[in-house]
């Protein structure tokens, strides 16, 4: 890669400064032979660091708020680790609002993975985000979450610069120089509508594209599963959106009897800013596996087997739960917002003919959130399985028509 | 230039974005090679540059056998074994520099057992839909150098966002095989290879320091089950002189099911390989099986909480005597020299007196056992010191300098 390439970049070097000045150095100097600008910020806490840093772990801390030396003396190094983290992303967001960084790198064990990832979190899609961290190979979620970070497992210790570590630095160094090339930035092409899917309810998101690439968007497709449909409402808090589907409420039983699709966050349902079409894909059942196992209250209920997995009929008590907290998110949306419900089925799983099916019991869900939803947001209901393409094709017809009123 | 990159997808349901990525990668000035893993056929099949046909046979079935079996974990099984073979082969031809991946949670669990049979050092980018869920990095990534791209949206259509994704993975993965290879960065002769854990932290860096003033160059691995696991696979290809294994306690949680079990080969690599070893204790006298398999008889034990997620149970006599015979049936099998140091005033910084698992006299049953069990001319030393105190490290240092090559 010549310099000319990525020249005028510059990239954010997260890392604790007194245990891994070593690899810091040799992060900026290969860096720096790639023809991008270092920018090294200091988030150590335990001593002084062994390399000067551009940005000192006082100022971090300070752009938060907390006085560091203050912190370091009271001994609370939970205490220490949040004020940094907390500063590191704030200073990152400004170096990016500014237009100084291109890229951020970190890496780190345990402590100095989980602060480099929170800086990488609070950034937006897009911006190139390279981790490498020793504790790659364990659950990543927290770190990870809804962004598109990439990993690296070091495999070997970050303690000592040998051949191995080098190596991997290495090539950590060249992904993100590479990512950060000209032609790489997100371009704005055709508007692009937000849609919630899953396996179980994955003809309606088939018939959903079309009908969208006919009126002129594209569909960027989240898989509802704890994860996508909180990136799913970041995208839309980031405007990379014009319209959300969310099609998928499976997550929502998922999270109330901890199954596979738990974990969702608080702000689910509620990204505002842009329409939204919400129909109760998968909301006819809550999905378990040998480690999220079913609870004992659902024993008895009608199971269906597929996979590893196993779903679990919902019945009338859990879709009158489901409709208030549906509904006391959709009353808090800040932009219009139309409920679309399906009469004859919400999954592959509640089809007529199918072990779940069971009208009586939505009807339960459709009664009590008209109900909370009152005149807040309108409940239209349509006669159909949600596989149905006249489904699909009402949805986008109601979200082009509300995306079409907001551009007026 | 004119690197080649391996590119592992399943064509029958990421076809267009595979292609895409062959594309991108092309556009860089590498060269692509297309594997197709699927198990069934699609739209894009013959668009491959290796058939998911041809993957089947090196695999040892045909794809008409694959395409129409309902048992997919062993159809499964099939493709991987294929593609392993068919990758090992490109690279022992040089064909190879680097290999991308791209798939949901199937793809991706295909791919990177691909990716981990391959050797440490050559670059493994996954691009995965499926990163971020809980446990599956762990899967993904094992032991292997292998790096996890987390897509967001999902990889089904080429959208602008996903486009952006795969120009960057392009982009990653282009840039990275440009990196000098370890053969050409390594000091030949004086690479080693050392296991520690935070209990022995500061023999490990006394150690250490040592080893670099004579001229090694020491790589650490963390011995909490997955990197000294990763170790034993690196001693394996080649990759090390001499192990200085300070905390081999894998051994002992293999035998009782802990957290830091380290499959049942560890400690056996240097040993088959044959390069000499310094063996001590770190941990060895502490077991860790998860809370939640806590028997009535582990909760009376003595106990060491290490921080809020992890405690400490000290090993019975019965379970230190079985982990000294599995010591001694290991390091007997070793091709090369073999030396022991065991500090006798405690095993790691957890050891002290006053902590309620301290028991240097219970230690003796491993020392004893190993002791008589070990053939004669592997030499088991014992030092009147804790391992954390200086004349331990010296102890091994001494040890390490009449094993290793000068």
């Amino acid at each position: 890669m010549s310099s000319e390439e990525s020249g005028g970049k510059s990239l954010l070097i997260i890392a604790t400064l007194d245990t891994k000045g070593e690899h810091a150095a040799y992060v900026r100097d290969c860096v720096r032979s790639l023809g991008v600008k270092p920018i090294l910020m200091d988030v150590g806490i335990l001593g002084d660091p062994s390399i000067p840093p551009d940005i000192t772990k006082e100022e971090v801390a300070s752009a938060a708020g907390y006085d560091l030396k203050g912190l370091i003396k009271s001994r609370d190094r939970a205490g220490c680790v949040r004020a940094i983290a907390e500063g590191a992303a704030i200073v990152a967001n400004r170096l990016l609002e500014d237009g100084r960084i291109h890229g951020v790198f970190g890496m780190g064990g345990g402590t100095g993975t989980s602060i480099a990832t929170r800086v990488m979190r609070s950034l937006p899609f897009g911006l190139p985000k390279v981790m490498v961290s020793t504790v790659a190979s364990r659950d990543v979620r927290e770190f990870v979450g809804t962004k598109d970070v990439v990993m690296f497992h070091s495999v070997a210790d970050l303690l000592g610069l040998n051949e191995f570590i080098k190596l991997i630095l290495g090539q950590a160094c060249r992904a993100v120089c590479g990512m950060m090339q000209r032609g790489t930035e997100l371009s704005k092409g055709k508007p692009m509508v937000a849609v919630s899917a899953y396996g179980a309810n994955s003809a309606c998101a088939l018939h959903a594209q079309s009908f969208l690439e006919a009126k002129g968007y594209e569909m960027v497709a989240f898989h509802a599963n704890g994860c996508g449909g909180m990136a799913m409402e970041e995208f839309v808090e980031q405007r990379l959106v014009v319209g959300v589907l969310d099609l998928t409420l499976h997550e929502i039983a998922d999270e109330m009897f901890g199954g596979y699709s738990k974990g969702i966050g608080p702000m689910r349902l509620e990204a505002g800013g842009v329409p939204r079409v919400v129909a109760p894909g998968g909301l006819d059942n809550a999905a378990f596996t040998p480690s999220c196992p079913m609870p004992d209250r659902l024993k008895g209920r009608k199971v269906c087997h597929y996979d590893v997995r196993f779903c679990v009929r919902m019945g009338p008590q859990e879709m009158r739960a489901f409709a208030r907290i549906v509904g006391e998110k959709l009353r808090k949306v800040k932009a219009p917002t139309h409920v679309l419900i399906p009469r004859r089925g919400w999954s592959e799983f509640d089809r007529e003919g199918r072990e779940f099916f069971d009208p009586q019991a939505d009807q339960v869900f459709v009664d009590e959130l008209k109900k909370v939803l009152g005149d807040a947001v309108p409940v239209e209901e349509m006669d159909v399985h949600i596989s149905d393409p006249a489904f699909a094709r009402r949805a986008v017809e109601i979200l082009d028509e509300m995306i079409i009123l907001v551009r007026k | 230039m004119g690197r080649s990159i391996l590119i592992i997808a399943t064509l029958d349901t990421k076809g267009e974005e595979a292609l895409f990525l062959r594309e991108r990668i092309r556009a860089q000035g590498c060269e692509p090679i297309l594997l197709d893993i699927s198990m069934r056929e699609g739209e894009r099949s013959g668009e491959a540059d290796i058939s998911a046909g041809e993957v089947a046979r090196a695999g040892g079935a045909s794809f008409q056998e694959i395409s129409s079996s309902t048992d997919r974990a062993s159809a499964t099984a099939v493709m991987t074994r294929g593609a392993v073979e068919i990758a090992k082969g490109l690279l022992r031809e040089g064909k190879i520099h680097g290999v991308v991946g791209i798939g949901g949670s199937t793809g991706s669990l295909m791919a990177t057992d691909v990716m981990r049979a391959l050797p440490f050092g050559l670059p493994k980018l996954m691009v995965s839909s499926t990163a971020a869920l809980p446990g599956m990095s762990t899967r993904y990534i094992g032991t292997g150098d292998i790096c996890l791209f987390h897509s967001v949206v999902e990889i089904s259509g080429l959208g602008e966002v996903l486009r952006n994704v795969i120009e960057r993975a392009a982009r990653a993965i282009c840039a990275m095989v440009e990196t000098p290879p370890l053969e050409v960065q390594r000091v030949e002769g004086r690479a080693v290879a050392m296991t520690m854990l935070g209990p022995c932290e500061k023999c490990a860096s006394r150690v250490r320091r040592g080893l670099e003033e004579g001229g090694f160059q020491v790589t650490g691995f963390s011995a909490a089950g997955i990197g000294d696991r990763a170790m034993e696979e690196m001693i394996l290809q080649g990759l090390f002189d001499g192990v200085v294994d300070l905390a081999p306690g894998g051994v002992i949680e293999h035998l009782v099911g802990g957290m830091r079990d380290a499959g049942p080969r560890r400690l056996e690599a240097a040993g088959k390989v044959g390069i000499p070893q310094v063996i001590s204790t770190c941990g060895v006298n502490h077991i860790t099986p998860p809370k939640r398999a806590w028997t009535e008889e582990h909760r009376s034990r003595r106990k060491y909480d290490l921080d809020r997620h992890r405690t400490w149970l000290r090993a019975s006599p019965e379970e230190l005597r079985e982990a000294a015979r599995a010591f001694a049936e290991k390091l007997n099998k070793a091709r090369g020299p073999v030396v022991v140091v065991i500090p006798l005033k405690g095993w790691s910084s957890v050891d002290q007196p006053g902590n309620p698992t301290y028991d240097p006299e219970e230690d003796m049953v491993f020392v004893e056992e190993l002791r008589r069990r070990l053939r004669p001319n592997i030499e088991l030393r014992t030092v009147e010191a804790n391992m954390e105190d200086p004349e331990f490290a010296q102890a091994v240092l001494e040890a390490c300098r009449r094993v290793f090559p000068s």
